[in-house]
């Protein structure tokens, strides 16, 4: 018996590996957002000094943890990530790093990939755009003006 | 926030906002709902 079946040739995942390439990226006022691989997630676990954020992910209970190894429950979909500390700026100050935390809605509208991050906001229109991340806890918001808004001058 | 971003880029040495994928998503017009 002969049988014709189409085949993976790799397992479609959530958190896929880079294999080789550069991360995509986008850059909103201080905040720079990537999408989740399971490069990023090695870099943790590199060296004494950053393994402490796998800790920290397991304990909050992030996607990057709990969802390493699935596959997307939907087409193109992909974890949004905050892959590194703010850029200095007045905008970030009174806010916690946000550094290794998932991206879950933008004006309460759930993120599905980066690239619908950056439609979102590209297509906002609201003077105030709120990013919600992903945590066990509640974490905290941040809340920027929205893309098409700019802050009133300094009064000196 | 466009000229913030633009500024924070220049202080911290970026040249690009976003990858090249994003920032032709970025760029296009945006769709009216």
């Amino acid at each position: 018996m002969k049988i014709n079946l189409p085949v993976l040739r790799q397992r479609p995942l959530v958190i896929p590996e880079l294999k080789g390439s550069y991360p995509s990226y986008f850059v909103y006022g201080p905040i720079v957002f990537s999408e989740a691989t399971t490069d990023l997630i090695a870099l943790a676990q590199r060296n004494r000094e950053t393994s402490a954020i796998v800790g920290m992910l397991t304990y909050i209970g992030s996607p990057l943890i709990t969802r390493i190894g699935d596959k997307p429950t939907f087409p193109g979909e992909r974890l949004v990530v905050v892959p590194c500390p703010f850029f200095p700026h007045r905008l970030s100050k009174g806010y916690g790093n946000p550094g290794w935390q998932v991206l879950q809605t933008v004006n309460h509208q759930p993120i599905k990939n980066l690239a619908h991050l950056v439609e979102v906001l590209r297509d906002l229109k609201d003077e105030f755009v709120t990013f919600e991340f992903n945590t066990r806890s509640s974490g905290e918001a941040i809340v920027f003006l929205g893309p098409k808004w700019s802050a009133p001058p300094k009064i000196s | 926030m466009v000229s913030a971003t633009e500024n924070i880029l220049n202080d911290n040495g970026v040249r690009s906002q976003g990858s090249t994928d994003v920032m032709k998503i970025w760029t296009a017009k945006a769709t009216d709902h």
